[in-house]
């Protein structure tokens, strides 16, 4: 007989013209058991489909007992469907579909084709492609990750592993410490566990089901599972009850040294989340992309097989993934689908977990996993000093750790601005102004704004813009910005009405150009005083978009997303913003403005500056110890002009990239691709044309605050000879104040105009410029390592 | 705000942006591009389609961001078509493809979902014989594998 070779067109009718995808996950996934048997009789094509065993798996879970501890797996989930009892054996062992069942040759499918190799892969070798050697570059802002650190646990003391890796919040690899003489190394052996828990239920998950994610089954059924499955998304063990299961299971593990404090455990055993799991999971199977729940960090000791784990920071998000979807891609997938086709230097972290090894996932990062081949491991989630502020749950800790630990309570305290966040939040929610709940109250606003302040009614678009702590919006007729109450909104907006009004009726004495600042077009408040006691009343300020370039179709954008890769583009933005600030900084003052109001400002600053420190926890802990060492005592030590120290009549305050406005000159794509397709050259190039946001503004102060915002936050630290020159280039031309006996150093007085900052941003810069800050002793260190090249 | 979108034969449609933006890939290139007058090229669908895909989004144009809610059994949720679309999807079944690859290749999610649906149900009850007229599709096995998977299949008949 000549074998038949089924024209695809003519077995499949209609479904030809459809992608086999839709056919099997869209329509077939809609028929019951006998309409697929039927559907199987029809032809060559739809037998295949009809008889796919991702859709027999789903109608197995779908009409299986939830409660059923027991299952009797028959290596494919169709016959597991059709003989799920034990009395179905001999039923089983004669039946044709288990025997001889009909083999159909001849249809081809890609995606068909795609899932039998995602689920016979042998994975065993799936070693990462090795580490590229380092690139010569001058791309300032490349994705650049240290390689995951393998180091030996018995050299690696709790100190140095917290100030290496705990609060700098990176991973390590730990070797060497002691696992294989756990008494889990021993028991927890697949062989092991079955001859003595064999009939124990464990809880299993289930990837591949919506109708049951997890359920409990016994041990010796789910091994048989494991070793006679061949699916796409096989079941993992994921146990976090394991130890309440099997009571001398929480004794034959022990927690690391460096993760014996977990303040999760101060709450009681109910109301303590899961924190620690089981996990035995066959080759193919994994973690799809995620972070872990709570804003934990977790350790990860494997007792046996291969792990590969793939990382990406907190900053970003793994490509391919989409944190907003709900489906994920697999471990499998994703690697066969995404990674291949990436870029080396977007390739994550990757490193081989071998058996006695265990991980450190810090708080926040991105993580993959796939397991090589069938693994045994054990996980626990903790909440620690270094990652306590991130921890979200941390209400809920928050009564026992101020009686346990008294020297957190500052950083576990509600602050007096957050609980007028908190009442905000209720009212609607200004963090996502274009939120479904909040947008029509946001455009009745806007609108009402526009018409009391320019006088005529306005309908036309309104977008929403990242403001920073305030609520932000652009119009046709100009910019809004509504003043929220963090970080003391009313001083900010006045600051900036005063600052734009002395702006705005001064003429430009400076010959060199210089970068637009907003006009102010009104300002105001939206509530009326009598609101005030209940109510924020909402300050604001409406400002014009003057324009300088000729292209008006031109995109106007903040710098953040287009910081220099190069000397050239500091050049081009660091001149024109150097001498903006210098113009300022030497800006006639009105005679009506009083005289020095920073002695209170920077009074204000040191007092609250150690117990901000506490609460943000950006440093390290022993550097937060002897902060107040550090500090001055008097704030004349960091700014007195009766010292000689230069002063600036308008000091903008707060420079950062979101504040430098300018226009792209490419017509590259400014959406999401840039950070995928950016060879150099197609970059677009960033002109910088506007200064905005002068809510942080003060008169007759201290010009460093301008130097330093723009060394950390636009120059990232860096400290090349030519980039430094172009930040000091007018530094000479400013005023000494009248006094000669100088006493702190300009780089001390740097140092300290950081730690005294208002807001944790600048301390958060400063410290993902220096990721080493953990390894350093004091704060003379630091200072050296940021303020070094200024003496 | 409308939006211009052109099908395939060129035929232009002037729709409300709400209505288009029920189509994913719309909404994203309306965002990607920035408001712009100029038409969207819909070079996979035509007119035809065009115009029954948007009389869909038109009816549906206030409904509510779809919850994902998959804890369901998608066997169950096959007979709870809406009237109107049931209606809507009585259409040939060239129609009815056709309707089902513009809505994956617009990305209307829902839309997709009921043509699918509505292909299942065509399916339900029928013999091979009918299936296989249904869907103009040839039989292409031998007497002997026919009985061999009849034999197969048998455990179905008494479930």
């Amino acid at each position: 007989m000549t074998p038949i070779i089924p024209s695809r067109e003519a077995s499949l009718g209609h479904f030809h013209r459809l992608p086999d995808i839709l056919t099997l996950d869209c329509i077939f996934v809609h028929l019951e058991p006998k309409e697929l048997c039927v559907l199987s009789e029809v032809s060559r094509y739809l037998h295949v489909f009809a008889r796919n065993d991702r859709l027999w798996r789903r109608l197995f879970f779908a009409s299986r007992d939830p409660s059923a501890l027991r299952l009797v797996f028959r290596g494919t989930w169709l016959l597991t469907f059709l003989f799920s009892q034990p009395k179905d054996d001999a039923a089983f062992s004669s039946h044709p579909l288990a025997t001889h069942p009909i083999q159909v040759h001849g249809v081809v499918s890609e995606y068909l084709h795609q899932q039998w190799i995602k689920s016979n892969m042998y994975f065993g070798q799936f070693y990462p492609p090795p580490a590229l050697p380092p690139k010569p570059t001058n791309n300032f802002h490349q994705l650049q990750l240290r390689p995951i650190p393998v180091e030996d646990y018995q050299l690696l003391d709790r100190e140095t592993f917290y100030r290496r890796y705990g609060y700098p919040n990176q991973p390590v690899m730990l070797r060497n410490s002691g696992v294989e003489s756990w008494p889990a190394w021993e028991q927890w052996s697949l062989d092991a566990l079955l001859a003595k828990h064999g009939n124990t239920p464990f809880r299993v998950s289930n990837i591949d089901s919506n109708t049951e994610p997890t359920f409990l089954l016994e041990f010796q059924d789910f091994v048989h599972y494991v070793r006679h499955n061949k699916d796409l998304d096989p079941l993992y063990l994921f146990d976090p009850r394991f130890a309440d299961t099997v009571p001398e299971m929480e004794t034959a593990y022990e927690v690391p040294k460096y993760f014996d404090l977990d303040y999760f455990s101060l709450l009681s055993p109910e109301a303590r989340p899961p924190y620690r799991w089981m996990l035995i999971g066959p080759q193919r199977t994994g973690a799809p992309w995620h972070t872990d729940p709570s804003g934990t960090s977790a350790w990860n000791t494997l007792l046996s097989g291969h792990k590969r784990w793939a990382l990406y920071p907190p900053h970003i998000i793994p490509p391919g993934h989409d944190p907003t979807s709900p489906d994920r891609l697999t471990s499998v997938s994703w690697y066969l689908d995404v990674y291949p086709y990436l870029a080396p230097e977007l390739r994550p972290l990757e490193i081989v977990q071998y058996p006695g090894q265990t991980i450190f996932v810090p708080s926040g990062w991105w993580h993959m996993v796939i397991n090589m081949d069938d693994t045994v491991a054990v996980t626990q989630n903790f909440a620690d000093e270094a990652n306590i502020l991130q921890i979200r749950r941390w209400e809920i800790l928050r009564e026992k750790l101020a009686e346990i630990r008294p020297d957190l309570a500052p950083a576990v305290g509600i602050h007096p601005e957050e609980s007028i966040l908190e009442t905000l939040k209720k009212e609607a929610s200004w963090v996502d102004p274009l939120g479904p709940d909040s947008i029509l109250t946001w455009k009745g606003r806007v609108q009402d704004v526009i018409k009391s302040t320019l006088g005529s009614a306005y309908e036309g678009p309104i977008s929403s813009i990242h403001g920073g702590q305030n609520v932000c919006f652009l119009t046709d007729r100009g910019f809004i910005k509504f003043f929220t109450p963090m970080h003391e909104g009313l001083e900010s907006y006045k600051a900036e009405v005063v600052s734009n009004e002395i702006i705005l009726h001064s003429s430009i004495a400076s010959t060199d150009p210089i970068l637009l600042s907003p006009k102010v077009l009104g300002y105001g408040y939206l509530l009326d005083e009598k609101d005030a006691l209940e109510q924020w009343r909402w300050p604001f300020i409406v400002t014009e978009i003057a324009r300088s370039s000729k292209n008006e179709s031109l995109e106007i954008v903040p710098a953040e997303d287009y910081l220099p890769l190069d000397e050239s583009g500091y050049r081009n933005l660091l001149e024109p913003l150097m001498r903006t600030l210098h113009h300022y900084h030497r800006h006639p003052l009105p005679s009506s403005v009083g005289g020095d109001q920073s002695t209170d400002q920077f009074e204000q600053r040191l007092r609250s500056a150690v117990m901000n420190h506490m609460r943000w926890r950006v440093f390290p802990k022993h550097l937060l110890t002897s902060l107040p060492e550090f500090l001055p005592n008097d704030s004349k030590a960091v700014f007195d002009p009766l010292q000689g120290h230069k002063v600036a009549s308008l000091v903008h305050g707060d420079i950062s990239p979101s504040n430098i406005l300018g226009s792209l000159s490419s017509l590259s794509s400014t959406s999401s691709f840039s950070s995928f397709s950016s060879p150099l050259d197609s970059r677009p190039h960033f002109t910088p044309e506007m200064l905005i946001d002068f809510g942080d503004a003060s008169l007759q102060t201290d010009p460093l605050l301008d130097y330093i915002s723009v060394f950390v936050t636009v120059m990232n630290c860096r400290q090349e000879k030519t980039l430094i020159d172009l930040l000091l280039k007018h530094w000479e031309d400013l005023p000494s104040g009248n006094g000669t006996q100088e006493k702190a150093s300009l780089r001390r007085r740097c140092m300290w105009h950081v730690l005294m900052w208002p807001s944790a941003g600048l301390s958060m810069h400063l410290v993902r410029c220096i990721p080493n800050i953990g390894e350093m002793e004091t704060w003379d260190d630091v200072e050296q390592a940021v303020f070094g090249w200024w003496n | 705000m409308p939006v211009t979108l052109t099908s395939l034969d060129n035929q232009e449609f002037k729709v409300d942006k709400e209505v288009a933006e029920r189509s994913i890939l719309i909404k994203n290139m309306i965002e990607d591009v920035g408001e712009s007058d100029a038409p969207i090229p819909l070079p996979n669908v035509s007119a035809a389609v065009l115009t029954k895909v948007i009389e869909y989004c038109e009816h549906h144009r206030n409904d509510p961001v779809q919850v994902q809610d998959e804890t369901d059994d998608p066997r169950k949720r096959s007979n709870d078509i809406e009237e109107w679309d049931m209606k809507f999807m009585q259409v040939d079944q060239e129609m009815l493809f056709e309707i089902i690859l513009a809505a994956n290749y617009l990305d209307i999610k829902p839309l997709l979902d009921v043509g699918c649906k509505t292909v299942a149900n065509i399916i339900k009850g029928k013999t091979p014989e009918e299936i296989r007229k249904a869907f103009n599709i040839v039989n292409d096995f031998t007497p002997e594998e026919e009985a061999q998977i009849k034999k197969e299949n048998e455990w179905a008949e008494d479930r």
